[in-house]
């Protein structure tokens, strides 16, 4: 019966926008296979609208990018490393009468180099150092 | 006439940008490039997902991990194909997970055993025709797609959905090999065919 109508092979081919001569002059010429068709790209299109409304698109993608590319949660031991060798660091600086701000610095430096031997926050260290600094000890502020 | 100098540029060099900016953290890079792949991520979970199943939070996490994985991306072509990789496999394990999906898809060969189940007709509506027509293109399109094995469903889906050619496809499907996409390919629009002469008048 479909010995010269489309076959699935020229189907999908036509569907797909890649038809050859011939199957294109057999459905110029064929009115069972237009129809066939007109109905396949009703059907297809109705997958191509297939799209929920802008609104809920631009949300769903928000969301995404920003749990994507948040800092990520620090691991327990690095703000308690950090503050630890921030409280070092400010006591020796009081013993040796150094200003604490170039030892912060140095610790600052230390937690950079932890987290970048860490591959997993080889992204969020600048951010990671941000949230590290208002965790130093009161005594920072004796600055002012 | 921007829209030929678009085409005149590959998207692939777009891509490439975008996803070093995206290394960066760059936020509004993250959503360009999300946008470019956006509606394949939305058409291949809505396809793929039952219908209780919460396509938002799926594509929510498609996309997390998307931005996630361009990070250490290393292929030369378009992200499509790979993209739709992660959308195809957080799609079988939700299924997998809620036990409606029991092959383990990663070889090549075809399911035969998928192929032995049974064709399903909505013959269990009372009026058919007429809950045919009320039901919106939508319903009707979930309607056919759920008669296909689920391995066809993903080649259909990903071929007339997403629009990725056969290499692509193939490539979405974890590397089996074009051959494997056409004999799934074909067995959809086999099964399919007298559903849509049917169903869409
Ligand atoms: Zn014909």
């Amino acid at each position: 019966m479909r010995v010269n109508h489309v076959t699935e092979d020229e189907l999908e081919a036509i569907l797909a926008g890649e038809v050859n001569a011939a199957v294109r002059d057999h459905v110029h010429a064929c009115t069972v296979c237009q129809e066939e068709l007109k109905k396949w790209e009703a059907f297809l299109a109705a997958g191509s609208r297939w799209l929920p409304d802008p609104q809920t698109q631009g949300r769903v993608r928000q969301q995404a990018v920003m749990q994507a590319l948040r800092r990520r949660p620090l691991r327990w031991w690095v703000p308690l490393a950090a503050a630890a060798a921030v409280v070092l660091a400010v006591g020796l600086a009081t013993r040796w009468g150094e200003r604490p701000k170039t030892n912060v610095d140095v610790v600052l430096e230390q937690v950079d180099m932890t987290l970048a031997s860490d591959p997993l926050f080889a992204v969020a260290d600048s951010q990671v150092v941000r949230v590290v600094v208002p965790e130093t000890p009161s005594g920072e502020r004796s600055e002012s | 006439m921007a829209e030929v100098a678009r085409w005149e540029q590959p998207v692939s060099e777009n891509e490439r940008e975008l996803i070093i900016q995206v290394r960066r953290g760059e936020r509004e890079a993250a959503e360009r490039l999300l946008l470019l792949h956006e509606a394949l991520m939305w058409r291949v979970c809505r396809a793929l997902l039952p219908a209780g199943e919460d396509v938002e939070a799926a594509v929510q996490e498609v996309m997390v991990k998307v931005l996630q994985g361009v990070r250490s991306f290393r292929g030369e072509g378009s992200l499509a194909p790979w993209v739709a990789r992660i959308a195809v496999n957080h799609c079988r394990d939700l299924l997998r997970r809620r036990k409606l999906l029991s092959f383990v898809p990663l070889s090549g060969s075809v399911d035969h055993d998928e192929e032995e189940r049974v064709l399903r007709f909505p013959a269990s509506d009372p009026d058919p025709e007429r809950a045919l027509r009320a039901k919106q293109g939508v319903a009707r399109l979930v309607a056919a797609l759920q008669q296909l094995p689920h391995r066809q469903r993903e080649v259909f889906v990903l071929r007339f959905f997403a629009h990725l050619d056969l290499q692509g496809v193939a490539e979405a499907l974890g590397g089996v090999d074009v051959g494997t996409v056409k004999t799934h390919l074909h067995r959809a629009l086999a099964r399919l065919r007298p559903y849509v002469l049917e169903a869409w008048p």
